[in-house]
């Protein structure tokens, strides 16, 4: 019996960078096939730079730092949302890569693109023209404002759509400037909303033969992790602000330095249980007999000096020792872990979740891995990212009944192929 | 047809929805579950939302409320998030109230519940006794670190997951403590990966007959959403600290004449663009301590010191339009206020109105995604507490007006 739960759905993925790729992802490790469609002069950007010179200075992050001969196929943040898919290149520019395309099209479910909206369309591509061509095709655009209204040609990145989202005017320091995320946050979170979308309108496709066109707006979909402060605008007229870690109901709530050079502990305590358990796992100091800190009102309006007796405790201790202690002592705490860390903690090996990939032309790393747990159709990672065009020919010649010799000359021509094009 | 359902509103000849076929029998409580269930609900499924008699989920008791007065029907988080839902309330630790959940649950296709791992179990309502009463039954458990591995029962909260899942270390100046995101982010992951991995459930019967239990985590939720960046750090052996200037720059806030505003233009020929729109000499973009983004980057100081005179004397919307013009990326910092006076997204439909008994006609954020043939849509808002006893009690089940008057004497439901 099949162990995924989306064997014979088809993708035909134009996808870049993060956003639509991780909705693409999602789908192929619950078993799509993606097919993921780059141009030879013009890959993935992720992907990162063609030349290793370039790629030296990019933030594509290559193994051991190394961009090696094809940096292309050794970008990790490539190998981070591109696992699971086969990669095939097309010149869309060309009429006979777009022929190729709309032959792939027919014998697809879905086209999932993130461009800025006028390319699809340029390339008379748009959903009209793909419904001609597959009544029951699935279109997803996801631009950054969407397909319509005064913004839907403005271009964007993760980092200007977080804060058009409202998002950076909440986040950051009490006293201090709007920030972001330190990743380019409104990516996953678009592309793990884009393959929601894509799961109802595939469940309505497989029962009623019908397609229909998706628009995402990632502005929008970042502004819904926000319900609660725009529901108090809409009743209150209230703008909320920065509070760094602050939290309006709890205290103790903070990260707190620990032993070593840039080691930190989050402690939120949310009863007055955890408040005495953290007490006594201090070893009941004199400071917290006061007044000031016996109830929770009290420890929220003494805030800063509580934060900072804590800390003069935490600074001391090991920050996972630590946290073990206070969990087994029913005080909620969690070390904060660096991105590295992650792939090493304990619970997440016991639970399956990193799983230690080899990469061709790599090597082998541990990988964070599939964010769920399925008792029927649990999904796997069945290859790592492909190269650039490296299934260019198995696709185009299995699912197409191209010949060898059409495809030899379609490379040739510099339709299709596995080696970049300077553009 | 048209892509453009511009007002956002349903258009009069669609009523369709995409999963009305859908039963969803609902225990979840607070954030994660009932975004997930969200989900299904303004899609069209039937989600009945089981809560605790007499004080029901505990998201009515947050917040915020009209004038800061609390009331458990005014609260704006759960309005929010119940949307489109059926509310009964049942005391799961009584045998009635058991034997109802397990008739519910022969008709159901999806059980979803956020419990501390163990509490299904103790109830007597675990995966193996639901899914023999139906073979067909996708059980979705949300819980804080899943329900396998050695932090199975430890306690959690949104600053917690940021921090296990290597997102807090991204987030700040390098000099403060490193931060989380606004509100509860984590929570909002975990709701949409549990609503990803139950659809595929559905998909999945459709070819085998059978039903599944899915288990997400929230922690595993947050590292997905940085999957990629933890990887880089894996394979790179620099775990990509935060730090007071990106690498790259511009790629940062500054000040203007009313606010904020995010530059994007860390190569070129956006760099030269920016400078030239704000009308500088474009001679200074080849200046040797500004040539590249990384050199913008450790002169980042003096890019600040030549471009903030320009931004000061400007407004953000001003700056953008400029900006746009040369098809430089920028980005307003735009707070709630801006957001619903915006033109863009009044234009978009983004904010729909809903009636609710008690708090009147308010603004809501709207549809995650426009659909051509099955919109988003809120037939009906948050229900009220046990709004829909009756209806599922009697109507749906066959109990009789006594049984039920019986029942919530005795704290039952």
């Amino acid at each position: 019996m099949s162990i995924l739960s989306l064997e014979g759905v088809r993708v035909i993925d134009l996808t870049q960078a993060w956003a639509g790729t991780f909705a693409t992802c999602i789908l192929a490790d619950m078993g799509a096939e993606i097919i993921k469609i780059e141009a030879r002069n013009r890959p993935d950007m992720w992907r990162g730079p063609i030349a290793p010179e370039m790629a030296a200075v990019s933030p594509h992050g290559y193994p051991g730092g190394e961009p090696g001969q094809r940096p292309y196929n050794r970008s990790s943040l490539f190998h981070g949302v591109n696992r699971n898919k086969r990669g095939i290149t097309l010149d869309l520019a060309a009429t006979e890569g777009i022929a190729i395309f709309k032959e792939l099209v027919k014998i697809g479910d879905v086209v999932a693109e993130n461009f800025t909206p006028r390319v699809m369309s340029n390339f008379g591509l748009d959903y009209a023209a793909l419904r001609e061509i597959n009544p029951a095709i699935i279109m997803l655009s996801m631009p950054a404002y969407g397909t319509t209204g005064p913004y839907k040609d403005c271009r964007g990145v993760g980092g200007s759509v977080e804060p058009m989202s409202g998002m950076s005017s909440m986040m950051g320091y009490a006293d201090g400037p709007p920030m972001n995320h330190g990743a380019m946050y409104p990516d996953p979170v678009a592309g793990m909303m884009a393959a929601s979308a894509l799961l109802i309108a595939l469940y309505h496709q497989r029962r009623t033969g019908v397609g229909q066109f998706i628009d995402l707006s990632q502005q929008e979909t970042t502004m819904l992790m926000l319900g609660e402060a725009l529901m108090d605008y809409s009743m209150n007229k209230r703008v909320r602000k920065r509070q760094g870690n602050h939290h309006q109901f709890m205290a103790p709530h903070q990260n707190y330095r620990c032993r070593g050079e840039d080691d930190w502990i989050a402690i939120s305590v949310s009863s007055d249980e955890e408040w005495r358990q953290l007490l006594k796992v201090m070893g009941e100091p004199a400071w917290a007999r006061d007044e000031k800190f016996a109830t929770n009102i009290a420890r929220l309006d003494n805030e800063a000096e509580l934060n900072r007796y804590l800390e003069e405790w935490t600074i001391n201790n090991d920050k996972y020792d630590l946290m073990h202690r206070l969990q087994q002592n029913g005080v909620p705490a969690g070390s904060v872990l660096r991105t590295s860390e992650v792939v090493d903690d304990p619970h997440l090996e016991a639970r399956g979740y990193i799983e230690e990939l080899h990469y061709d032309d790599i090597g082998k790393y541990k990988t964070p891995g599939l964010a769920w747990k399925m008792s029927a159709t649990p999904g796997r990672i069945w290859r790592t990212a492909p190269g650039l065009g490296q299934d260019s020919e198995s696709v185009l010649t299995e699912l197409l009944g191209i010949t060898r010799a059409e495809y030899e000359k379609l490379v040739k021509n510099k339709i299709t192929g596995e080696e970049p094009i300077e553009p | 047809m048209e892509t453009g359902n511009d007002n956002g509103s349903m258009p009069m000849n669609v009523t369709e929805t995409a999963l009305d076929s859908i039963e969803v029998l609902d225990l979840t409580h607070y954030l994660a579950g009932p975004f997930c269930t969200k989900l299904f609900a303004d899609f069209g499924a039937d989600v009945v939302k089981v809560e605790k008699p007499g004080e029901g989920d505990g998201a009515r008791r947050l917040g915020p409320f009209p004038d800061d007065e609390p009331h458990p029907e005014a609260s704006g988080l759960f309005l929010y998030l119940n949307t489109n839902k059926r509310s009964m309330t049942l005391n799961l630790k009584t045998g009635t109230g058991r034997r109802i959940i397990k008739q519910l649950v022969r008709s159901a296709d999806v059980v979803v519940e956020n419990f501390r791992p163990g509490v299904m179990d103790s109830l007597g309502l675990g995966w193996d006794t639901l899914s023999s009463i139906n073979p067909r039954l996708v059980m979705t458990s949300i819980s804080n670190f899943g329900q396998t591995g050695p932090y199975r029962d430890y306690k959690a909260s949104d600053l917690i997951h940021y921090g296990l899942s290597g997102f807090s270390y991204l987030n700040g100046d390098g000099v403060g403590e490193p931060l989380k995101g606004p509100s509860s982010q984590s929570q909002y992951h975990a709701g949409m990966l549990g609503f990803i991995a139950t659809m595929c459930a559905i998909m999945a019967r459709r070819a085998t007959g059978e039903g599944q239990y899915v288990d997400v985590s929230i922690l595993e939720a947050v590292c997905a959403i940085i999957q990629p960046t933890i990887l880089r750090a894996v394979m790179t052996g620099s775990p990509s600290r935060r730090a007071s200037v990106p690498r790259a720059y511009p790629s940062d806030f500054f000040q203007c004449k009313d606010g904020h505003i995010y530059l994007y233009a860390p190569r070129e020929p956006d760099w030269t663009h920016l400078v030239t729109a704000l009308g500088l000499n474009p001679e200074l973009a080849n200046d040797p301590r500004f040539s590249t983004g990384h050199l913008r980057s450790q002169n980042a100081g003096q890019v600040r010191e030549l471009l903030t005179p320009q931004l000061m004397n400007r407004d953000r919307e001003t700056i953008f339009n400029e900006l746009k013009d040369w098809g430089v990326v920028s980005g307003m910092v735009l707070n709630t206020e801006d957001l619903f006076r915006s033109e863009h997204l009044n234009e978009r439909g983004f904010f729909v109105d809903v009636e609710h008994e008690h708090t009147g006609k308010l603004r809501y954020p709207g549809a995650p995604f426009r659909m051509t043939e099955t919109p988003w849509r809120v037939r009906s808002p948050a229900p009220t507490l046990g709004q829909h006893n009756y209806e599922i009690l009697h109507a749906k089940l066959g109990y009789t007006q006594n049984e039920i008057v019986r029942w919530r004497q005795a704290g039952i439901i």
